[in-house]
């Protein structure tokens, strides 16, 4: 049983609509504090959509958020505060430095100056670059502007992280460098909510929600997943759940 | 925090985009020129016939004065108006009614009849100006100068230089100015809507004014060097006077790209992607400002219901108070109804962008 003053995230009944097109179908379930949640499903299965409401990027068509004990629509700004997003889409000035992308968002978020500096010496020495300074953020490695967007939605020191496929066209090498940084944070008791295409990753995550069109098919942690669907691995346990659902659905 | 961080990093985006930057100044300087050598050509070689119902020693030297000018040459052609309109033979005619030399005498104000080729508009606003400039100029030659009794329209009385120039340099300005201000900000809000980097900022806990400001303050000063760049090339260029304050000339040019960019800003609540950025911005300064600004068609000569939509025109009344400091030497209190217009216009766009951000940020 899990405990309600454990759970960070709170999702009930969640839909989104566009227009007659149901994105996300009804769904609910609860993050605990310090966990890594893993939101697995094919393109287009509603997870982004879903992310961005709990963030509040997006009003939902129905249903209820809580994040740390706030509902999302009642008080919007609260939850600002307690959130870091990195969207799907890179998003940072790819025109400027990254380090001017850096001091921009900690100013933004009211970030006292020698902390930003402190975590633009962190980034560097992370990825082991002399500076931020003089370099393009447009011109950087994939694996470096995902580090970079990571940093970006820390400044402010956010309990709750929310990851959109942060891995997607970054190296197997800066894949795992990006997923250790992920266990740093949660061994820093941050609660991580990412999606992700790979099933490598998705055996990281402490628990894993499987989405397909618009509804959650299964949640619970990557062993049990495999366990449930007698797979011996979780790509396979994917495609049985994918495709049980898909029967389900067609025998109704 | 938040604003000045804001500002910075916009006018960071500014400098690390060097190729904008330039056309942004070099677009005005070759419209002007275009502009201007277009106009050149149609003002030379105006075909009028003269039909002179006087007969007078008077009526004759205004004849003489007509055809001395560079502008036209005087035809005797004969036939159907319209036809002779269509082929290009004929573009004015000139009709000085019996009386004309008496009246004249007498200080009453004779009236002379004048029929424009209106065919093409720009054209004919043109002509009409230069017969006006040229009727005049001979009445106040006859007058010694302190009044000017012949009945014609004097719409554009203070451009008796008869220098198009003066007629195309204020209107470029107004037009240039308010279209390159709405766009400004309106491409740079829409340029982080699809970049993504809009729903970093609303994540954030900065205010709508923050956001407002830190746009318009950067581009504000932008404006500025580009609407001084575009005015000092009109004079350079084209010799167009600024008989007015210089202050008040950069002050009201202030005011004016203010109500340019939160017009910019206001389009930017409305749309998502650079490219309806532009295109709204584009469309709604461009077009009223020539059509309904009084640049190139007259305002009074227009159906009732376009002089009305013409008040929410913000160019129309920065044409008056650019012609007036440019060319008449107006002061700052005679155009201060003209100001206070563009600066209501600046709070009610400003206004209303604040309050959709608001509803937008802090949902
Ligand atoms: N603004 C929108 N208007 C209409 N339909 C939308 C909108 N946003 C998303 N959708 C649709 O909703 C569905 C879910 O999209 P979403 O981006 O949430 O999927 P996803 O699981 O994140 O997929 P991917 O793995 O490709 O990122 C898709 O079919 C998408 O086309
Ligand atoms: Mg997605």
């Amino acid at each position: 049983m899990e405990m309600i003053d454990d759970a960070v995230i709170n999702i009930e009944n969640l839909v989104k609509k566009f227009g007659k097109f149901t994105a996300v179908n009804n769904i609910s379930f609860k993050v605990r504090k310090g966990e890594v949640f893993g939101f697995l499903g094919a393109n287009g299965a509603g997870k982004t959509t879903a992310i961005r409401m709990i963030c509040g990027l997006l009003e939902p068509t129905s249903g209820d958020i809580q994040v740390s004990g706030i509902s999302v629509k009642k008080s919007p700004e609260k939850v600002k505060q307690k959130i870091g997003y990195m969207s799907q889409k890179f998003s940072l000035y790819t025109d400027l430095s990254p380090e001017r992308n850096m001091d921009f968002f900690g100013d933004i978020y009211g970030v006292a100056k020698d902390e930003i500096k402190k975590k633009k010496s962190f980034l560097a020495q992370q990825l082991d670059v002399p500076s931020l300074k003089s370099i393009k953020t447009a011109d950087l490695p994939m694996g470096f502007k995902q580090r970079l967007g990571l940093a970006c939605a820390l400044l402010h020191d956010p309990d709750i992280i929310f990851l959109d496929e942060p891995t997607s066209g970054v190296d197997p090498l800066g894949r795992r460098e990006f997923w250790e940084e992920i266990y740093r944070l949660s061994g820093m008791d941050k609660t991580i909510m990412v999606t992700t295409h790979f099933m490598d990753e998705a055996e990281y995550c402490d628990t894993i929600a499987i989405m397909n069109f618009g509804r959650v098919i299964d949640i619970a942690s990557p062993d049990s997943i495999k366990k449930k669907y007698s797979s011996a691995n979780l790509n396979d346990a994917f495609i049985r759940a994918i495709e049980m659902d898909r029967k389900k659905m067609e025998d109704n | 925090m938040g604003l000045v961080g804001i500002i910075i990093k916009e006018f960071k985006h500014i400098f690390r985009d060097y190729r904008t930057l330039m056309v942004l100044f070099v677009m005005p300087i070759s419209q002007m020129i275009i502009f201007g050598y277009a106009m050149d050509l149609q003002i030379k070689n105006i075909n009028i016939k003269i039909t002179d119902y006087d007969k007078s020693t008077l009526s004759r030297e205004l004849s003489t004065k007509i055809d001395g000018s560079s502008f036209f040459s005087i035809t005797s052609e004969d036939g159907d108006l319209n036809e002779l309109f269509q082929q290009r033979l004929l573009h004015a005619v000139l009709t000085i009614p019996v009386g004309f030399a008496g009246d004249l005498n007498s200080r009453a104000s004779p009236e002379v009849d004048v029929i424009i080729d209106g065919s093409d508009s720009t054209r004919a606003v043109i002509i009409r100006q230069y017969i006006s400039g040229i009727i005049m100029e001979f009445s106040s030659e006859l007058r010694g100068g302190d009044e000017l009794p012949i009945n014609i329209v004097p719409s554009y009385a203070y451009n008796a230089e008869l220098n198009s120039a003066f007629f195309f340099v204020p209107g470029l300005t107004a037009l240039i100015m308010i279209m390159v201000s709405a766009l400004l900000t309106s491409i740079t809000i829409a340029r982080e809507k699809e970049q993504g980097t809009f729903d970093l900022i609303k994540l954030s806990p900065v205010h709508a004014y923050e956001v407002i400001l830190g746009k318009v303050i950067p581009y504000l000063i932008l404006s500025m060097f580009i609407g001084i760049f575009v005015i000092v090339s009109g004079v350079f260029l084209f010799g167009v006077p600024i008989r007015g304050s210089y202050l008040t000339l950069l002050l009201y040019l202030f005011i004016y790209c203010l109500t340019g960019l939160s017009f910019g800003i206001l389009i930017s609540t409305l749309v998502s992607t650079q490219q309806a950025a532009m295109l709204i911005a584009m469309i709604a300064t461009l077009l009223p400002t020539l059509f309904l600004s009084g640049f190139i068609f007259q305002l009074e000569a227009m159906p009732k219901i376009l002089q009305i939509i013409s008040w929410v025109i913000p160019a129309r009344y920065f044409l008056v108070i650019i012609r007036g400091l440019m060319l008449k030497g107006n002061t700052q209190g005679e155009l201060l109804l003209y100001t206070s217009m563009l600066i209501l216009f600046s709070i009610v766009f400003l206004g209303i962008s604040i309050r959709r951000f608001k509803a937008y940020l802090e949902s």
